[in-house]
């Protein structure tokens, strides 16, 4: 059975027609009528989504079909391409074995694309392609079929390129060729496709070849030469006449043919323009067809002529891998364990081995408080009434932590639009859960009761991360509990945001940019009917570093018995992006001595020597170092500093932010002989104070998010787009233009801070004609003494210590440091 | 928070102690003026008509200057009486002995005088009932507005007179509370706005609620507006002869220390406070938040809208909120108890106990006098301080402190679940927490497990494991660390609070592992460090 199942996600770049095309299939597999496909976007069903025209959450569809006498269940979801909600497109990929990835053809390849792929490949997820908005190229930039063909070829070569870049080599053929059947070509709005299978079909009865080879012919170099009647690789026939190229004569001649008939017919006079030519192509139009509008009567005439669906089904069930083919390589990826039972029976798909579940989604149900938990079954059977362990993403398999048990107490599947409730439900499929929305927070691994060995499965890792804030709060305390159970149901629903209590009682909500926080807090509005929210600005959240190798710093404990000299000194930003990325774990102390020794020079007497890293463990960004010798008692104080290292590296000496990319060394310590003089409180507020001022020593400096940033427009409107970006201290490096159009890309950097209202402003410049993408790109450092009165960062820096309701002034080094 | 863990020591030394302005003048142009506002010729009635001779005078911080003149006074108030009393005795000579400084002291300051005063005391009340001797108690351990019955066992007083704001709860030694009588009411102007304020909504009957140091004016302002309801004071606690802990029984309202009853029918009512700007009124607006207050200030006469007020009640409330997040999450509970005077402050210390062992938490008890940051950020491996105290000192804003501290109700909020239905009801009063009964109502999930998503570290997370119901046995009060076997059970069968800290750290103190051989016993030295035995004795 669960060969016959195919799980893909679509995705790609914002707006290049994902939705749409799934209502193509939709539309085929008979849940929406075909007139409506194309213009209804059956997955965007919010009215925000309808609204804004884009889609906020992946939405997920059973669709049935039959290809050659075989029963295939394509299990489809429509992601969104709007970066911000990237996080959808993460939980979409985790439980699909295939991804449709759609191009605009006169757009091609954009960030979002290469973003979306590359998270495709490295969940070993199979990419097809599926270049959409052809018509476009026909109708609006007037390509002839050969500048159609190198457009198109580009295109290929494009994302051919981003996949060489990505793919991690666990998985074979994942390059696209068009003569394997692995592109489709098309019109997601007119409702047609094709593949080169598709003409190939037509033709091999006239040219009396074989399907597949005929499908070479007709890409790359080939030409047919009428004449000799033979195919060949110069494009000069016998008599030396040019030829055209197979792909453009015989499968985009007939497509422009059709065209080119409904541009030369006026309103109503399509029906007879058109009867004659497709009748010979075997499609029949009918009396009822000569009453429709010529756009309508065209769409149904294409969609029979050469339907989307087919072509993308075809190429879905042949080159998309069924569960079984694909957990095979996928099970190493995805399981966090050994090489056990559990993760064989993963690559085996088998239905009577352990139940291994990954919930990559909640999804809330109309109308109750509850949710459903959205899971992929990757090995065993889950029925009605199963017991289950549910693995939680602090899961530890030592200290069992973070698992809970209870009961499924119904399965789910998804059958057309409607959830329906089935007795059990194999590996391979894409499954609801009920009944376990109260132990899961966004994503988990279930299990059966017994398995108490079982590792879970990875958890996704997302490719944005959460850097805008806003504080939201209720008008009245009494709603106070409103607002924390509706951040709740947010939290569960939404695999990015992070929800969090600051300690004045107000709720802090981060996501990955306006857009986001803007949805989400309409969402929250929904939850709580009536009851007003006051929301602040939204809040960038800034970081903390050093610039220089400071001076040491001695502090002294409340009771002047103990001494403590530290230094701060600056980390490359390589390490930090190491330590970020758990390249560098300290978990393993030896194996992270080795990287800093080996890839970042560090001495190696020193690298054994790392204390800590934090402030989180696991996204650790400074270093402690302890670089004393001989002291005595030191051991019995390690834990005291180090509790002083992360509430230092937590909030930093200038604004009380995180600090990143810091390196304490602890250079000296006096400690007294009697224990009781050195306890937690002396030595901790001593080892804080050491390192606040360490910090001070060296020039520290304030770090802001940066997003990078890629406006799509027309050439004619971008010396506006220069000035706006300009002025909101964005650095321009470099722009494209798509070759033969008059759009181009703008690629930019813009602080995170600068980037409110970024959006609308480049709009209204260039009268709706630039299209930004913002995406989290790095940390930058800004350029400024934060101490000095006036500069750039200290009034950043004053802003946030009076928001965080702190003494407006910096804190001065006396402050920290004491003298001999 | 860097100023508060670097201290020293000295910081509170040289402190300058916080006095509010409206306090600082309480301008006495005359005698007669200063008599009156102390109340000088009841008191020494009382003292006169009870024969105490050992008087213990309670001052808070801000009247303390006035200590001296007080004192004074009352004895001369009281020498004037004896000898109308007793005519013949003309004891001139002794009146002046008697107001000499000397037999002032000033408890808090000179700790090893005491137990000399103590006898030298009695010896002169042995020999001479006709002397009073007064005491002076400043710096109290808690709150101000407590009476400080043990400093005033320190010196074996008979009586304690108590000035200033008073929590008015009931101590186990006689006791008359003087507020002290500001006369910088206008009353004019006063009653012409309380009919005003009352009228502005008629439908909404009016409580006025005053500042202690108002309480002689109110009966004259009462008489003049008989439309609205004032509240009082339950008189049986200004002068308290006898101990009774039991809460009055009576169907008034209790609201901080004062107490109203509506007449019949009405149900909505807001509050107008009498009082200077600075006086708290913190606590009686969290406990009822939900009703209108609006303050008339003594200062300039005039009516303030409160709008700051509630604001900043609004505030606190949602601190408070987040404060019970934090208490559902602590899995060590450290109980402070900063009270010896309050209403059965032990039996409340009983109730936390059983709730947060109901609650499969762990606690301790600790009493450390006058809390600060330093004394509480000795026990890191705490997650969380309760702080029993009398109602009005009960609210720490605890963001200088390491570890969040909360009230009794915060604990029982959350701990029995009842953050999640909570819509802003406060209790701030622990005593009437003692009487409410539904804790047994606790909100659980029908598996009696509680699953949640915590704001805290983000993720689901299980709390209150509810144990059952033999594991809440009686705790005897006496041991800092219950050990009894229910709570040995917790730790052998999962990872303990305890453990799990002692896991994290690397240095877990000595080896136990390791035994030192042993050695043979050998006779040491005798004598005194100054010469032992075996040394020559020095000359000279």
């Amino acid at each position: 059975m669960s060969k016959q199942v195919r799980n893909i996600s679509v995705i790609a770049h914002v707006d290049h027609g994902k939705s749409t095309l799934t209502d193509s299939l939709v539309g085929a597999a008979g849940i929406i009528s075909m007139e409506s496909v194309g213009k209804r976007r059956f997955t965007d069903n919010r009215p925000d989504e309808i609204e804004k025209g884009i889609t906020i959450k992946s939405t997920a569809i059973s669709l049935p079909f039959t290809v050659l006498e075989k029963d295939y269940l394509i299990n489809v979801i429509d992601s969104p391409g709007h970066v911000d909600f990237s996080s959808e497109v993460t939980a979409a990929l985790r439980v699909t074995d295939g991804a449709m990835v759609v191009v605009d053809s006169v757009e091609g390849c954009r960030s979002q694309t290469e973003t979306v792929l590359r998270q495709a490949l490295q969940e070993r997820i199979k990419p097809v392609l599926m270049v959409n908005k052809l018509d476009r190229c026909i109708t609006e930039l007037q390509f002839t079929p050969e500048e159609c063909y190198k457009n198109l070829e580009r295109i290929i070569e494009s994302t051919n390129v981003i996949i060489s870049s990505y793919a991690d080599g666990g998985v074979d053929n994942v390059q696209v060729d068009p003569i394997l059947g692995n592109i489709a070509f098309g019109s997601g709005k007119t409702g047609w496709a094709f593949t080169l299978q598709t003409f190939a079909k037509f033709y091999s009865e006239k040219f009396k070849t074989d399907t597949d080879k005929l499908a070479k012919k007709f890409w790359g170099e080939n030409y047919y030469c009428h004449e000799r009647s033979k195919w060949q690789t110069s494009p000069l026939s016998k008599s030396g006449r040019l030829l055209q190229r197979g792909f453009c004569e015989f499968v985009l001649g007939p497509i422009y043919k059709l065209y080119k008939i409904l541009s030369e017919s006026e309103e109503g006079k399509l029906y007879e323009n058109i009867k004659s030519t497709v009748e010979k192509i075997g499609i029949l139009v009918t009396k009822e067809d000569s009453n429709k509008e010529n756009k309508v009567l065209f769409q149904s005439v294409m969609m029979r002529f050469i339907p989307a669906s087919a072509a993308m089904v075809n190429m879905i069930i042949e080159h998309l891998p069924s569960p079984q083919t694909a957990q095979r390589y996928r099970s190493s990826l995805l399981y966090n364990g050994p090489l056990d039972k559990y993760q064989t029976s993963i690559s085996e798909c088998n239905p009577d081995g352990p139940l291994m579940i990954f919930v990559s989604k909640m999804v809330p149900m109309s109308g109750s408080g509850r949710f459903v938990a959205f899971g992929r079954i990757f090995s065993g059977t889950l029925r009605q009434g199963h017991k289950l362990r549910i693995l939680g993403p602090d899961f530890n398999p030592n200290t069992d932590k973070d698992a809970h048990n209870s009961t499924a107490q119904s399965v789910m599947i998804m059958m057309g639009k409607k959830m329906e409730s089935v007795a059990e439900c194999g590996p391979g499929n894409v499954v609801g859960i009920i009944g376990i929305d109260k132990f899961v927070n966004k994503s988990c691994t279930v299990t059966d009761e017994s398995n108490k060995d079982a590792h879970p499965i990875k958890n996704m890792k997302h490719s944005v991360s959460a850097v805008v804030q806003v504080a939201v709060e209720t008008e009245h305390a009494s709603d106070a509990q409103k607002l924390t159970d509706g951040l709740k149901r947010l939290s569960k629903a939404d695999s990015l945001i992070q929800c969090t209590f600051n300690d004045s009682g107000q709720h802090v909500i981060a996501g990955a940019g306006e857009l986001h926080l803007e949805i989400c807090i309409g969402e929250l509005q929904g939850y709580l009917k009536g009851i007003v929210i006051k929301k602040s600005k939204p809040i960038v959240s800034l970081t903390e570093t050093v610039s220089s190798v400071g001076e040491k710093c001695l502090a002294k404990s409340p009771n002047k018995l103990n001494r403590i000299y530290v230094s701060a000194e600056p980390l490359s930003d390589d390490l930090v992006r190491d330590m970020e990325s758990s390249d560098i774990n300290f978990q393993d102390a030896k194996a992270c001595a080795k990287a800093l020794t080996e890839r970042h020079g560090w001495d190696s007497e020193e690298a054994k020597r790392v204390w800590a890293m934090g402030p989180d463990e696991q996204k650790p960004t400074n270093v402690l170092v302890d670089c004393t010798r001989g002291i005595a008692y030191l051991n019995d104080v390690k834990d005291y500093i180090v509790d002083a290292f992360r509430l230092v590296t937590a909030s930093g000496v200038l604004s009380e932010e995180q600090t990143r990319g810091i390196k304490f060394n602890v250079v000296d310590v006096h400690l007294h002989n009697d224990s009781s003089h050195r306890g937690a409180l002396q030595i901790t507020s001593m080892a804080r104070r050491a390192l606040l001022g360490a910090m001070l020593a060296a020039r520290p400096r304030i770090m802001e998010p940066i997003y990078s940033v890629d406006v799509q427009t027309h050439e004619s409107v971008m010396g506006g787009i220069y000035n706006v970006i300009n002025k909101r201290r964005g650095v321009i490096s470099g722009t494209e233009q798509t070759c033969g159009t008059p759009i181009c890309v703008i690629k930019c950097t813009v602080p995170v801070l600068d980037s409110f209202g970024l959006t609308e402003e480049l709009r209204s410049v260039t009268s709706g004609q630039a299209f930004p993408q913002l995406g989290f790109d790095h940390w930058s450092v800004i350029n400024c003494n934060p101490l000095e009165d006036q500069t750039k960062s200290n009034n950043l820096v004053k802003e946030t210590r009076i928001r965080k309701k702190l003494n407006v002034n910096i804190p001065v080094l006396s402050d920290f440091v004491d003298r001999m | 928070m860097s100023t508060a863990l670097s201290d020293d020591g000295s910081r509170i030394i040289g402190e300058t102690v916080q006095i509010h302005d409206a306090y600082q003048n309480p301008k006495h142009e005359t005698q007669e003026d200063f008599d009156d506002y102390y109340d000088i010729d009841r008191t020494v009635d009382i003292i006169n008509k009870h024969g105490y001779v050992r008087v213990a005078l309670q001052f808070p911080d801000e009247l303390l200057s006035d200590s001296v003149r007080v004192s004074y006074r009352l004895k001369e108030k009281w020498n004037k009486l004896k000898q109308v009393q007793s005519q013949p005795q003309i004891k001139t000579p002794q009146i002046e002995a008697n107001t000499n400084v000397s037999d002032i002291e000033e408890i808090g300051l000179s700790d090893e005088s005491k137990p000399t005063q103590t006898t030298t005391t009695k010896t002169q009340t042995n020999n001479d009932n006709n002397t009073l001797k007064l005491y002076v108690l400043g710096d109290t351990s808690y709150g101000s507005c407590c009476v400080d019955v043990v400093a005033s066992e320190h010196v074996d007083s008979q009586f304690i007179v108590h000035y200033g704001n008073a929590c008015l709860q009931s101590v186990k030694k006689p006791v008359y509370h003087v507020f002290g009588s500001d006369q910088d009411l206008d009353v004019d102007t006063c009653v012409s706005t309380i009919k005003e304020y009352a009228q502005s909504t008629p439908d909404i009957h009016t409580v006025v609620l005053y500042q202690l140091c108002y309480h002689h004016i109110i009966p004259k302002l009462k008489s003049l507006i008989p439309t609205v309801t004032f509240a009082n004071v339950d008189e049986s606690r200004i002068l308290q002869l006898t101990y009774d802990p039991s809460p009055p029984v009576n169907d008034m309202i209790q609201i901080g220390n004062l107490q109203f009853q509506l007449p019949e029918g009405i149900q909505n009512y807001k509050f107008l406070y009498i009082g200077h700007d600075t006086s708290p009124i913190t606590n009686m607006m969290l406990d009822n938040n939900s009703k209108t207050f609006v303050r008339y200030s003594t200062d300039s006469n005039s009516l303030d809208d409160g709008s700051s007020e509630t604001s900043r009640i609004s505030r606190t409330l949602k601190r408070r909120y987040y404060l019970m997040h934090l208490a559902k999450e602590a899995q060590v509970i450290g109980i402070v108890v900063a009270t010896t005077s309050a209403t059965n402050y032990l039996l409340m210390i009983q109730k936390v106990k059983d709730l947060i062992l109901s609650a499969g938490k762990k606690f301790y008890v600790f009493f450390v006098g006058k809390i600060n940051v330093p004394k509480l950020a000795n026990f890191s491996e705490i997650d969380l301080f309760v702080l029993i105290s009398c109602p009005q000192n009960a609210l720490i804003d605890s963001k200088d402190f390491l570890k969040p501290i909360v009230t009794p109700f915060e604990l029982q909020t959350a701990l029995l679940g009842k953050e999640k239905q909570w819509t802003g009801e406060y209790v701030s009063d622990f005593s009437r927490l003692l009487d409410s009964t539904d804790d047994a109502n606790r909100c659980d999930d029908e598996d009696g497990d509680d699953y949640d998503y915590s704001f805290i570290t983000g993720g689901v997370k299980m709390f209150n494991k509810a144990a059952t119901s033999q594991s809440v046995q009686e705790q005897s009060g006496n041991a800092l660390v219950s050990v009894d076997s229910s709570q040995r059970q917790i730790a052998l069968a999962e990872m303990s609070p305890a453990m799990s800290h002692l896991q994290n750290r690397t240095y877990r103190g000595l080896d136990t592992e390791y035994t030192p051989p042993v050695s043979v016993m050998i006779e040491g030295r005798s004598g005194i460090a100054s010469g032992y035995q075996d040394e020559p004795i020095k000359k000279n």
